[in-house]
């Protein structure tokens, strides 16, 4: 029936006796049309049901909302029609309800038990709607369970699609903090579960490198930083870690901050001090990857053991129920059959000299990522061991060769190259995180040299400098003008430990143009296989040892030494400043006990040992391969130079 | 009886299908069919287009780009070593996104077909630790083409070619899950439903169309060699499959100009290795077919664009980062040169460009039996009918010889002899009963001294084919001519030859 026929029905019809009872609503929104039914339906079944009527008292109540709940009252008994000015029936709802103040129905009898009503709001009429007695309420009582059910399923339903689809990091004001401890979005794809990274070195403690759970630096272990909060308080991540909530559940994974913040003291005993840029020279990145892999491969990595232990170090206090039975069901598995399947793949690790704290194999974790047959590499691809490096003043670094091995020229493909090892893939980089990292370290500085210099030296360092140096290493620490600057030395030429160049090949180069084909603004252009590696600019040189692009060469004075003076074997990880011969003391193996107060993580801490001598032998971890200190050396180098004049030089790169 | 608002609503409904269909037809263009150009940069020059020009196969054999991407991330184990699609000897240069030879254009979504490039770019270095050079229109003698096809069929048959395997591999290279662009649900759903099983099917049609080449008894192709004319019988003409093998190197395709045309009787100088075809034109237009290109007019004009292009191409002079040729030697060798070589190989000479009757020439007939009249007159039919006019290849008699090529480039042609079964030139000039047996080929480090590539042990390191002169259409006999000479005027006639 269209609108109009209602509207005659109505006023044909007689106002009827009072209901009375209870009343299946239907509302008429637009009448007529095969809608109709539809549009009812669902008002039925959302948000109307009908009416009760209480003759008695003269009042009635709205069954609304699936749940047939009984609200909005009203007065209702005979009076004038403001339709058509004659009797009917008025439901008054201006004394009763907040909600429908200045609604009035009015209502006649079109048929036995069959009731017809006009809607108005103010004094405009809304719309119609029809009350029945026709049918037995008692139906209903199903139909309510099952929209009731419908509803909370649909609702349940857009809750998960927006909580499935939440992808939040942890936001911070500062450019400084956003490098520590924002996210590159490797939470996305890679994150590991908050709660589990907590669980972990608390429930694995015999897996950690010094076998000692510490609940408020658990990650110390690896040589990872802890700062303090304004309380004094520790962080709840170290540097390096980034948070982010993506699908409900608070994830965390490393940023750049992992590879490239360090520290120094002064005294064993002194403050650490954290340097932003500089390479990482206590992180030990390959032990943490160890220590996910063996912990993946064990049976204590299982959901009741790892959930036990979550709640044990107070971990779950941030799950919520839904979170909890995800982790327990699914996401233990889940992240146990991913870090089984990265051991399988990262299984060349075992056939290089660990890496130890401040170095990584760069490019072979490429080719896994590429899922290239690992065990077909050819033997001279194998080490690709190398130092982190530091990442200061990349705006006047942009078209060097980048690298130690000089493999791109392009310092956004390098980062984003660089990206990967944030677990961020093309679809999940987070652009914008890594263009705000990129742009403070466009202009990022090193910290000036904080010991005293001999100025005197340092400036008859210069022009030793300047004849031997400068050409391939710039100017100065901030001048980088020099004629070689930037470009790769041939290995003949430079005649440094080679492994790391080998371990960098033109398929990888080539294959690496894939990596970003989908975007093409991004895709990578620039990588190139080279056969030398690359003179650096030496901005904040002081903080950069050890030397040499595997750090095999501990400090500047022993690098301006001929191969066969330079310390065979030394300690790297240690990170007491040594001034005298510009690097860090390399000749501590264990944490000094004098520092116990200051430094309680650091007590008993073995600092790695350096073996620069290949040697024989079956087991690859063992023949030191790619830890050569050769090279670098030679009249040109400036290692046959006097004695006094390597201090000057020395003295004077203290200036950088 | 239909009332006016009945009509009406059927009317409104007609339209809304009209519109719905409208747009889903047009998504349809949109994300299958609609073609986009190359990048500028590919169709910048003619080398570029040369290397990575699209020949506008995509409809017939292209497969998509990002499924033929990822597959040696989902099957490394099928791979011949590490660096993905390199390891198949691919010359692929650096910052390119594709192989040479390869075609990456979007026909609704990105596609990847192949081009004259695939098999004639060679690609050298002077040593492990040198750069290596790329050389358009050399003889892609790396490039292992069998293995690459078996290599999909391969992998299409795996359960892992299967939409969830693939899709997933894909998300790390193409998503927009976090608002970056890439993938959409309506591509992926693409990809799950459509384009993966398609390409699965068409793979392993694909692997059924080759079973002729993996019948026990037919030599490995190796490297650097295809069977050229049963895979013009097999896939062109589509004649019956018939018992010979016929593995030749792929040619060098540059300097085609003292190639084609006629001699000063008139006659035509012939390709082809045994001169099946007497027109540049022709085997461009029958390799291009081959690849799946399209019979279209654009086609013809491309086809008459890179026949210019070839025709002028210089050969490439022997490089600069070897000791250059002796002078003196040089000169000596030219006369030796002109009194036993140049009847035969001096372009517009008597013999050159010219079928060498098999009695004389010697060398294993295999190829040469591969090839008929009947199947050249199949060939010249089907050509016809696809509408193209080309001049004929010879159809009135049956190959009888090899035809002697000019030497232009020489140095970049090795290994020799049509069947490439012979490494290097100083082993051409020995004798046939005393040529290397067994050596390896597909290693791209040159060798100065030998003119040819390393083929002994280094080249085994680096994993090269070993090829097995023993075999079946890989005898390395023949051609006897000047492996009599006196050292002294085989040393001369080597360092002459380094100069063309």
């Amino acid at each position: 029936m269209s609108g109009e026929e209602l509207d005659r029905l109505f006023r044909e019809s007689p106002p009827g006796p009072l209901p009375d009872g209870e009343a299946t609503g239907t509302a008429i929104v637009f009448p007529g049309g095969w809608l109709a039914r539809v549009k009812a339906w669902a008002m039925r079944w959302f948000l109307w049901q009908g009416k009760v009527f209480d003759a008695t008292t003269g009042t009635l109540v709205n069954r609304v909302t699936p749940f047939g709940i009984r609200a909005i009252k009203a007065r209702y008994g005979p009076g004038e029609s403001w339709f058509d000015g004659k009797p009917c029936t008025v439901l008054d709802y201006s004394e009763t309800s907040m909600l429908a103040r200045c609604v009035r129905d009015e209502i006649r009898q079109v048929a036995p038990g069959l009731y017809l009503g006009q809607v108005f709001v103010g004094r405009k009429r809304l719309l119609r709607f029809a009350v029945s007695f026709q049918y037995e309420p008692a139906r209903t009582f199903w139909r309510r369970l099952l929209a009731g059910a419908a509803l909370l399923a649909v609702l349940f339903g857009l809750y998960l699609l927006v909580r499935m689809n939440s992808d939040a990091p942890v936001r911070h004001a500062d450019a400084a903090e956003h490098f520590k401890y924002g996210s590159t979005g490797g939470e996305r794809t890679s994150g590991i579960p908050l709660a589990i990274w907590h669980a972990m070195p608390a429930l694995f403690e015999d897996l950690l490198p010094d076998r000692t759970y510490r609940p408020e630096r658990p990650y110390a272990s690896f040589g990872f930083l802890y700062e303090t909060d304004d309380d004094g308080s520790f962080r709840e991540l170290p540097i390096g870690v980034s948070r982010r909530r993506v699908q409900g559940l608070d994830r965390v994974f490393v940023n750049c901050a992992i590879c490239h913040a360090g520290t120094v003291r002064d005294t064993p005993a002194g403050p650490r001090r954290i340097v932003l840029g500089m390479p990482s020279n206590t992180v030990d990145l390959q032990a943490f990857e160890r220590f996910l892999f063996e912990a993946a491969a064990d049976e204590r990595f299982h959901p009741a053991r790892v959930m036990a232990a979550i709640e044990q170090v107070g971990a779950d206090d941030d799950l919520d129920w839904l979170n909890n039975r995800m982790l327990k069901k699914v996401g233990v598995h889940l992240m146990r059959d991913q870090l089984l399947m990265l051991r399988d793949r990262f299984g060349f690790m075992d056939r290089e000299p660990d890496a130890g704290p401040g170095r990584v194999d760069t490019f072979n974790p490429p080719k896994v990522l590429l899922n290239f047959p690992m065990d077909q590499l050819p033997e001279r691809e194998w080490v690709g061991n190398c130092d982190l490096p530091s990442i200061w003043m990349q705006g006047a670094k942009e078209g060097m060769q980048l690298h130690w091995d000089g493999n791109n020229t392009k310092v956004s493909e390098r980062n984003r190259s660089a990206a990967f090892g944030t677990g961020a893939y093309p679809p999940s980089l987070d652009r914008p995180a890594m263009q705000r990292i990129e742009d403070w370290l466009h202009d990022l500085e090193p910290p000036p040299y904080p010991y005293p210099i001999d100025r005197e030296l340092a400036a008859r360092g210069k022009t030793l400098y300047a004849q031997y140096c400068a050409d391939c290493h710039g100017a100065d620490g901030r001048d980088f003008s020099g004629a070689k600057v930037g470009t790769v030395e041939p290995l003949e030429s430079i005649g440094t430990d080679r492994r790391r160049l080998d371990s960098y090949t033109l398929s990888l180069a080539v294959n690496q143009n894939q990596l970003y084909a989908a975007y093409p603004d991004e895709r990578f252009r620039h990588f190139r296989k080279t056969h030398g590696y690359a003179n650096l600019p030496l901005d904040g040189v002081w903080l950069r040892a050890p030397y040499l692009h595997n750090g095999s060469v501990p400090t500047l004075r022993d690098l301006l030494e001929p191969a066969a003076q330079r310390p065979a074997t030394f300690f790297r990880g240690y990170d007491v400043f040594d001034p005298v011969k510009v690097g860090f003391v390399a000749d501590v193996g264990i944490e000094p006990a004098e520092s116990a107060e200051a430094h309680p993580q650091l007590v008993g801490k073995r600092y790695f040992a350096v073996d620069t001598r290949e040697r024989p032998g079956a087991d690859p971890r063992q023949r030191n391969w790619g830890n050569g200190n050769q090279g670098h050396e030679g009249p040109a180098y400036g290692t046959e130079l006097p004695a006094a004049d390597k201090d000057a030089i020395v003295e004077f790169l203290k200036t950088f | 009886m239909k009332t006016p608002a009945k009509k009406r609503r059927l009317l409104i409904a007609l339209g809304v299908l009209l519109v719905l269909g409208a747009i889903l037809g047009g998504i349809a263009w949109q994300k299958l069919f609609r073609v986009h150009p190359q990048d500028p940069e590919v169709l910048a020059s003619a080398e570029m287009k040369f290397k990575y020009g699209s020949l506008g196969a995509e409809n017939d054999r292209g497969l998509p780009y990002l499924v033929w991407m990822v597959l040696p991330r989902i099957f490394p184990e099928m791979m011949p070593g590490p660096g993905g699609y390199q390891s198949f000897g691919l010359a692929w240069e650096e910052g390119q996104e594709v192989p040479v030879g390869f075609a990456r254009k979007t026909v609704g979504f990105p596609r990847l077909t192949n081009n004259c490039a695939l098999c004639h770019t060679a690609t050298w270095r002077s040593g492990e630790d040198a750069p290596v050079h790329v050389v358009p229109a050399g003889p892609g003698h790396t490039t292992g083409v069998q293995d690459m096809i078996r290599f999909l069929s391969r992998a299409a048959a795996d359960p892992r070619f299967n939409a969830d395997t693939i899709l997933r591999e894909i998300d790390l290279v193409s998503s927009d899950a976090w608002g970056n662009e890439g993938l959409s649900w309506l591509d992926r759903l693409i990809y799950r439903f459509g384009i993966i099983p398609m390409t699965r099917k068409a793979l392993i049609e694909q692997q059924d169309a080759f079973a002729w080449m993996n019948r026990p008894g037919k030599p490995h192709w190796g490297p650097g060699r295809d069977d050229p004319m049963n895979l013009t019988k097999y896939f062109m003409t589509q004649m019956p499959e018939d018992d010979t093998v016929g593995q030749a190197d792929f040619p060098s395709v540059w300097n085609l100009g003292v190639r084609s045309g006629t001699d000063a009787r008139g006659e035509p100088l012939l390709l082809n290795w045994s001169g099946d075809t007497p027109a540049v034109r022709s085997v461009l237009i029958d390799s291009a077919l081959g690849l799946g290109a399209p019979a279209e007019d654009w086609f013809l004009d491309e086809m008459a664009e890179l026949d210019r292009w070839l025709s002028e191409l210089p050969p490439p002079p022997w490089p600069d980062e070897f000791p250059p040729p002796d002078p003196a030697l040089v000169s000596a060798g030219e006369a030796v040169f002109a009194q036993h070589c140049a009847v035969c190989h001096e372009p517009g000479r008597e013999r050159t460009n010219k079928v060498i009757p098999i009695e004389e020439i010697g060398t294993d007939p295999e190829r040469m039996r591969s090839w008929s009249a009947a199947a050249a007159r199949h060939a010249n039919e089907r050509v016809r009918e696809m509408g193209i006019d080309r001049p004929p290849m010879t159809q009135d008699r049956d190959p009888y010889g090899y035809v002697a090529p000019p030497l232009d480039g020489l140095w970049l042609r090795a290994p020799y002899l049509h069947n490439g079964s012979i490494p290097n030139l100083v082993e051409f000039l020995k004798p046939p009963e005393q040529r290397v047996k067994r050596f390896h080929r597909g290693h791209d480090v040159y060798d100065p001294e030998q003119v040819g590539f390393v083929s002994d042990a280094r080249a085994e390191a680096a994993g090269a084919f070993l090829l097995d002169t023993t075999e079946r259409g890989n005898g390395n006999g023949g051609h006897p001519f000047g492996t009599t000479l006196p050292d002294p005027d085989k040393h001369a006639l080597i360092e002459y030859l380094k100069t063309r």
